[in-house]
C-alpha cells in the first residue's frame, strides 16, 4: 500500500467522530404553564453552540410553548409562567434581573407565517436597527446590505430597497424576515415553523439559508416536518404531553432512537 | 456535472461519499496487488500486513455504509440521487468483498510460502492479477467520472479475465497430472486465480453500477461470461476394445 493511500485510508476514519461545542442554553427541570394547565414538564435540554437543534412532535406536545420560552415572548400575556432555569450563557434568563431588551438582542425570532412590517424593504431591516442603534446612513446602509446578504436574499432585493416589503413572495418574505432578526447580529436564532407556509423550492432555499446560518449562530428550529428535522439540524428533541421524551444527534435519532414512543413517532407509527 | 442542489449540504454528503468510496476501492486494489505480491515472492511480513489491514477495509464498509443510510435518512433521495445512493451501497459491498478475497489470498501465499513454482505459471498468474487490478481502477475512475461511455468499456473487459482464468485454470490442473508432489501448492493457487478472477468480477459490478448512476438504467445487454472453468470436464477414459 503507498503511503498516500496509506494517509487518506487513516483521514477517513476521525471524520466519522465530531467533537461536541459547548452549550449555548440550557434548561434545568423547565415547566411552563398556561394558567392552570401544565405544558412544558420538568425539560432538561441543551442547545450546543453554533449548531442546529430541531424540535419534532405530534400539536400541542409543548415544542412551540418551549421554544418561545427562550426569548420570554409569553410575557406579554397574562397567566402564563415559567418555573425552572433557562441559562444563556451560564446566567438564567428566567430571572427578573435580566433585562429583556438584552436578552431580545442576543435571541431573535422567526415565526410560522412571515410578519414583514407594511414598509420598504429597507426599512423592515433598519426598523429594528434603529431600536437599539444610532448609526450614520452610511453604517446603517452596510449594515442592511449585510443582513439581506446574511438572510440570503440581497441579490433578489438589491435594486428595489425602496419597495414595500409586502410584494416580496411569501419565501422572500420569511428570508427578509430572517435578515431583519440577523440584523440586530444575536447570538440565538428561534425558528418556530419557518417553512411550513412556504413552496418546496422557498423551503429549500431557507433550509440552504439555515445550514449558512449556523456558522455565526445557535439555531433552534421547532417544525412539524419531521424530514425537514433531520435534513437542516445536528441535533434533535423529540417531545410528547409536555415532555421531552428524547434528545440527541440527529443521525441517532432518525436511525437507533432508544425509546420506542420515538420510534413510533418517526415512523409514523402515532402522532 | 449535475446541476447543484439549492441544499449545498446534500452535494456535500453526495461528494464526500464518493470520495471516500474512491479513497476505500485505492486502498482495497492496494491489498489487492499486496496479497498478489506475497504470494508470487514469498513475502510473508506483506501476507500478513494485509491479513492484519483487512480489519480497516471492513471499517471503513461499516462507516460508508451508515454515511449512505444517513444520507437516504436525512435526504430523502429521488431519481438519480437515489440511484446514486444505492450503487453506493453496493459499490461499498464489492469493495469489502474484494478486501475479503485479497486476505484469502494473503492467507494462502503463507501456506505456500517457500515453493517454487515452473516461471510461465507466475507469469500467468502475474498476468491476470495486473488484469483484475486494471479493471478495479478503471471500473472506480468511470464511477468518480460518472463516464457511462468507459465503463461499458470497462464491464466489456471482463471478458479478457474470464479467458485468461479459464487458460490458468487448465494450466494448473494438467500441472497436477504432471507432478503429483506438488498439488497441495496448486491446490492454493487454482483458488488464488479464482479470487483473481472474481475480483474481477466485483470490479465489473462497480463499472455497471457507475452506468446506472450516469444513465438512469441498467446496461441492455446481457454479459458475456467466458469464464469456464465451472464446466471443465474430466478427461474420458478410453474404451477397452
Amino acid at each position: 500500500m503507498t503511503e498516500t493511500t496509506s494517509a487518506r485510508v487513516s483521514a477517513l476514519r476521525p471524520a466519522f467522530q465530531q467533537p461536541t461545542p459547548p452549550a449555548k442554553i440550557e434548561t434545568r427541570n423547565l415547566n411552563f404553564f398556561y394558567g392552570n394547565s401544565h405544558a412544558v414538564k420538568g425539560v432538561n435540554l441543551t442547545l450546543r453552540e453554533k449548531r442546529v437543534t430541531a424540535l419534532i412532535g405530534p400539536s400541542g406536545c409543548g415544542k412551540s410553548t418551549l421554544l418561545r420560552i427562550f426569548n420570554r415572548i409569553y410575557a406579554v400575556y397574562p397567566k402564563q409562567r415559567a418555573e425552572g432555569e433557562v441559562l444563556l450563557d451560564g446566567k438564567n434568563i428566567l430571572s427578573k434581573d435580566y433585562s429583556i431588551n438584552r436578552l431580545r438582542t442576543k435571541v431573535g425570532m422567526v415565526f410560522q407565517k412571515p410578519v414583514p412590517f407594511p414598509m420598504s424593504i429597507y426599512d423592515n431591516v433598519a426598523y429594528a436597527i434603529r431600536h437599539y442603534e444610532n448609526l450614520s446612513r452610511a453604517d446603517m446602509d452596510q449594515r442592511v446590505e449585510e443582513a439581506l446578504r446574511a438572510g440570503a436574499i440581497w441579490d433578489e432585493v438589491k435594486d428595489k430597497l425602496k419597495q414595500s416589503a409586502l410584494g416580496l413572495s411569501g419565501g422572500q418574505q420569511q428570508r427578509l424576515c430572517i435578515a431583519r432578526a440577523v440584523a440586530l447580529k444575536p447570538e440565538v436564532l428561534l425558528l418556530d415553523e419557518p417553512t411550513s407556509a412556504l413552496d418546496p423550492l422557498s423551503t429549500a432555499k431557507i433550509e440552504q439559508l439555515v445550514d449558512e446560518l449556523k456558522s455565526r449562530y445557535t439555531l433552534l428550529i421547532v417544525t412539524h416536518n419531521m424530514q425537514q428535522a433531520a435534513r437542516v439540524s445536528d441535533f434533535t428533541g423529540f417531545m410528547f404531553l409536555g415532555e421531552l421524551i428524547e434528545y440527541g444527534t440527529t443521525d441517532d435519532l432518525f436511525t437507533k432512537p432508544t425509546k420506542k414512543q420515538t420510534e413510533d413517532y418517526v415512523t409514523g407509527r402515532f402522532g | 456535472m449535475n446541476t447543484p442542489h439549492i441544499v449545498k449540504a446534500f452535494d456535500l454528503e453526495l461528494t464526500t461519499l464518493k470520495t471516500n468510496i474512491g479513497a476505500m476501492g485505492a486502498f482495497a486494489g492496494s491489498q489487492f496487488t499486496d496479497a498478489v505480491q506475497a504470494l508470487l515472492h514469498g513475502d510473508l511480513v506483506l501476507a500478513r500486513r494485509v491479513i492484519e489491514q483487512d480489519q480497516q477495509v471492513d471499517a471503513l464498509r461499516r462507516d460508508l455504509s451508515t454515511s449512505a443510510a444517513m444520507v437516504i435518512a436525512k435526504r430523502q433521495p429521488l431519481a438519480g440521487d437515489l440511484d446514486e445512493v444505492l450503487a453506493d451501497f453496493r459499490i461499498v459491498e464489492d469493495l469489502e468483498r474484494i478486501g475479503d478475497l485479497a486476505k484469502n489470498i494473503a492467507k494462502r501465499a503463507i501456506a505456500i510460502a517457500g515453493t517454487q513454482f515452473p516461471e510461465d505459471l507466475v507469469q500467468g498468474l502475474e498476468q491476470l492479477s495486473e488484469l483484475a487490478s486494471q479493471q478495479l481502477s478503471n471500473a472506480l475512475k468511470t464511477f468518480l467520472a460518472r463516464d457511462a461511455e468507459q465503463a461499458m468499456v470497462v464491464r466489456q473487459q471482463d471478458e479478457a479475465i474470464d479467458e485468461l482464468h479459464t487458460v490458468v485454470f487448465r494450466d494448473l490442473v494438467s500441472r497436477m497430472g504432471a507432478d503429483p508432489s506438488q498439488v497441495i501448492g496448486f491446490v492454493h493457487l487454482l483458488f488464488c486465480a479464482k479470487n483473481i478472477e472474481r475480483i474481477g468480477d466485483h470490479a465489473t459490478h462497480i463499472a455497471e453500477a457507475a452506468y446506472v448512476t450516469a444513465t438512469g438504467h441498467r446496461p441492455e445487454a446481457e454479459r458475456r461470461r467466458l469464464d469456464q472453468s465451472s464446466s471443465l470436464k474430466s478427461a474420458q477414459p478410453e474404451q477397452e476394445g
